[in-house]
């Protein structure tokens, strides 16, 4: 991997500031008229921080290791990534610390800061006293190595860690990258094996993302109902929402409808995702306290960390619980919908409860 | 339109009563036995003890297991003995996850769903789990009751239960005061204290002069629009489309005259002093004892713009739903007005709100911004939308106790304050027996 040291210092800088960091982003060009399209680029670290409004900033890290480039040009590329990837915020990481003063003002008028590799600690230090704490798997290249491998011996989830390395940070919606995770996971059931702690890794991976996206949804839901009076309201607001607008919906349920009376049993009258009840009662509680529900992913994430290094103590993840035992009970409800919602054998649930349950604070 | 509660919900057909009003029923039973030991009920005290449970921790996050035990026994008069095996009852319907240690349990996750999910769920595992024959005559009998009182006659007739276990199902329910027989007119009518918890002895008069069927359409309608002003009824004969008669309206007249429909008033100079008709402040099961206050402030509220609504001096509320939504939105309202200040006086007394003068005779409505009147406006919002109060089943002290550390609960239950708390009040039966006791 290359800019190894930067990258671990961005997600170091990340978890320590309880950010949900994703690892070596690729991005897709959007709208593309190939099958197959090539790649615009890729990012080094894309952190989600938790924002009581937007659900989510996103900052983007960009690590160069190449001496010769020059910071400012560095910095207008990277103005146009965060553009493409509505992000709020950027980072040069560079080589090079000998960068113009000027130029790096034009850049923070960008949202961008230009810092050189050593001056990083610096900036880190002091914007965050847990830097230098002991911070978890989530922060160790080592374990994301170890992820992206899964392809390698388990090819049938390729597609699966596509989605998490990419097409879900490509999705602008995030009702529908809620809806599209569900769907990648559940197409991926078939070759899910709870007895493999890769399996189980990914299926964790699946949730950190999940509530993600899960979480935005709630803000937005939260801003404008509040709590919903009755289960009417909130499930009008989510199918609107989760299908693109009241107009989208109603044309899809109407093909739904369609394909509906050819397979008539088995099927609720009404296009929504997978286990309804369940997702709305889901939501309902993480309306209960949703600015918690924003520091689930991390937690479900250093979890599943935790399964693939084959941490037991999951001393890290307990931390984070401490902190948020809100988050940490809606990380558990999570994995429960997700599991039932994409059939997977119910091991999985029991395992996540399993690794779960003993990390939320007892008072 | 916000549907009512499920505890309060009561269905309107006389088939077999829905898993959702079982539950409710069952919830009921057991908060009025509390500790009390009744041999032949099995199941129903679990359900009821589930439901009970289960409303009261639900969006907690997790709950230490002693700590569970301990607010369990002494504020949910839920034996601790039977608080595991319940705990293992709400695992199986999936409202809670367990933290478990072997075979001890250390924890507890709630997932327990909102809305009428938690009444429907509990009452279908009810409904899997069956009844004895006492405790589905005691469901059935309380589900009547709930809509109105009855003639003990007439319920004996229509349940066709046996004369014995019918007796012992009063008994039951009147040690447990989810139930009381009144004599009125020569005639035994039993009701139900936890919805005509108020002037009981009216209620009963009437079902034995008129029958029940006028008494449950009365509450029916005012349950339709509550706090009507009675003058207005009077003059239209009629309660959100429902036509009364002469003999009806009568009755009504007499309900709040005597004070059974609790009818706070206000008095301004354009139109006298004006009642408004509610359906009776809800007791036991469905009224935790420390939302009765909060619920008094919020049909003082709804009273209040009821009557900006239907008696104004000059301009009328078009939409009491959207005046109680600003208010408790912005806990003020939108304009100063002159008739602000006879309107809401009521609300000042209460310590509800406070009138500003903004000079020339206007004065501007400003809630008193407490977590009280935040939840009391909310019931406000309920009443006027729904007809019913959400959330007042809960008591708040019992959920703020099982969010504390065990140690505090423990030197609180150790203290003896909570026990205190249990003690029943004088029925009016009582209270009568006393007043005469000293009179002889």
């Amino acid at each position: 991997m290359k800019d190894r040291d930067q990258k671990q210092k961005a997600l170091r800088l990340s978890v320590a500031n309880r950010w949900f960091p994703q690892l070596e982003v690729d991005v897709q060009p959007g709208r593309a008229l190939t099958e197959r399209a090539p790649l615009v680029t890729d990012l080094d670290v894309l952190s989600s921080i938790p924002d009581e409004f937007k659900g989510f900033r996103s900052v983007v890290f960009d690590c160069k290791t190449k001496a010769k480039e020059s910071p400012v040009n560095r910095a207008l590329w990277l103005a146009g990534v965060l553009d493409r990837l509505r992000a709020d915020q950027g980072f040069c990481i560079l080589k090079n610390d000998r960068i113009e003063l000027d130029h790096r003002l034009m850049a923070t008028r960008l949202n961008i800061i230009l810092l050189g590799e050593d001056e990083f600690d610096l900036y880190a230090k002091s914007t965050s006293e847990r830097y230098v704490l002991p911070l978890g798997h989530t922060c160790e290249m080592s374990v994301w190595e170890q992820l992206f491998e899964i392809p390698r011996h388990f090819p049938n989830l390729e597609l699966g860690l596509r989605f998490i390395r990419s097409t879900f940070w490509m999705t602008d919606d995030s009702a529908e990258a809620c809806r599209k995770t569900l769907a990648s996971l559940k197409n991926l059931h078939p070759e899910l094996d709870p007895s493999k702690p890769e399996h189980i890794c990914l299926f964790f991976e699946f949730c950190a993302l999940f509530a993600r996206s899960l979480a935005i949804v709630v803000c937005q839901i939260f801003k404008a109902y509040l709590h919903p009076a009755n289960q009417g309201d909130l499930s009008e607001a989510l199918l609107v929402m989760l299908y693109g607008g009241r107009e989208a919906y109603e044309h899809r349920n109407e093909l739904y409808k369609l394909v509906k009376t050819k397979n008539p049993e088995h099927l609720p009258p009404d296009l929504s995702l997978p286990e309804w009840e369940r997702f709305l009662q889901l939501v309902r509680q993480c309306l209960d306290a949703p600015v918690e529900l924003q520091h689930a992913p991390l937690i479900l994430r250093e979890v599943g960390f935790s399964v693939l290094r084959g941490d037991t103590t999951m001393v890290f993840a307990k931390t984070l619980c401490s902190r948020s035992p809100q988050g940490a009970r809606f990380a558990v409800l999570i994995a429960s919908y997700l599991g039932k919602a994409a059939k997977l054998p119910p091991d999985f649930v029991r395992i996540a409860d399993v690794a779960l349950l003993p990390l939320i604070p007892v008072k | 339109m916000t549907k009512p509660p499920p505890s309060q919900i009561t269905s309107t057909s006389t088939e077999k009563p829905e898993p959702k009003e079982v539950a409710a029923r069952c919830h009921e039973i057991q908060t009025g036995l509390g500790l009390a030991e009744v041999p032949e009920f099995e199941g129903l005290r679990a359900v009821g003890m589930a439901v009970r449970l289960s409303l009261h921790i639900r969006g907690l996050p997790s709950v230490n297991y002693e700590t569970m035990r301990l607010v369990a026994t002494h504020f949910l008069g839920i034996p601790s003995v039977a608080v595991k095996s319940i705990l293992e009852l709400l695992a199986e319907v999936e409202f809670v996850k367990l933290q478990t240690e072997g075979k001890t349990i250390k924890a507890v996750v709630p997932n327990v769903p909102y809305y009428e999910t938690l009444y429907e769920t509990l009452g279908v595992y009810a409904a899997g789990a069956g009844f004895n024959e006492a405790e589905e005559l005691s469901i059935e009998l309380l589900c009547r009751l709930s809509k109105a009182p009855e003639k003990v006659d007439t319920l004996r007739s229509k349940l066709g239960a046996d004369q014995k276990l019918l007796s012992r199902a009063f008994d039951v329910g009147k040690q447990g005061a989810y139930l009381r027989v009144h004599r009125s007119r020569g005639r035994d009518v039993a009701l139900s204290p936890t919805y005509f918890s108020e002037n009981a002895d009216i209620y009963a008069d009437m079902v034995a002069g008129v029958g029940s069927r006028q008494v449950q359409k009365l509450m029916k309608a005012l349950r339709a629009l509550q706090g009507v002003p009675l003058s207005i009824v009077q003059k239209n004969k009629e309660i959100a489309g429902t036509k009364f008669t002469d003999e009806e309206l009568n009755l009504l007249l007499r309900l709040a005259q005597d004070g059974a429909v609790k009818p706070p008033s206000i008095t301004t100079k354009h139109s006298g002093e004006q009642f408004f008709l509610f359906t009776p402040t809800p007791a036991g099961a469905a009224l935790a004892p420390t939302k009765r206050d909060i619920y008094e402030r919020a049909m003082a509220v709804v009273a209040a713009v009821r009557q900006g609504q239907f008696l104004p001096r000059q301009y009328a509320i078009r939409s009491p739903g959207a005046v109680l939504y600003t208010l408790k939105s912005n806990l003020k309202l939108g304009r100063a007005t002159t008739e602000a200040t006879q309107q809401y006086r009521k609300l000042v007394h209460l310590r509800v709100a406070r009138l500003v003068d903004v000079g020339s005779g206007f004065s501007e409505l400003q809630i008193i911004d407490t977590l009280e009147n935040r939840e009391a406006l909310e019931m406000a919002y309920d009443l006027v939308n729904a007809g019913v109060a959400s959330g007042a089943e809960v008591d708040q002290a019992a959920r703020d106790a099982l969010q504390r550390e065990h140690t505090f609960v423990e030197s609180l239950v150790s203290s003896g304050t909570l026990q205190r708390r249990h003690n029943v009040s004088l029925t009016q039966a009582q209270q009568i027996e006393i007043e005469y006791l000293f009179l002889k």
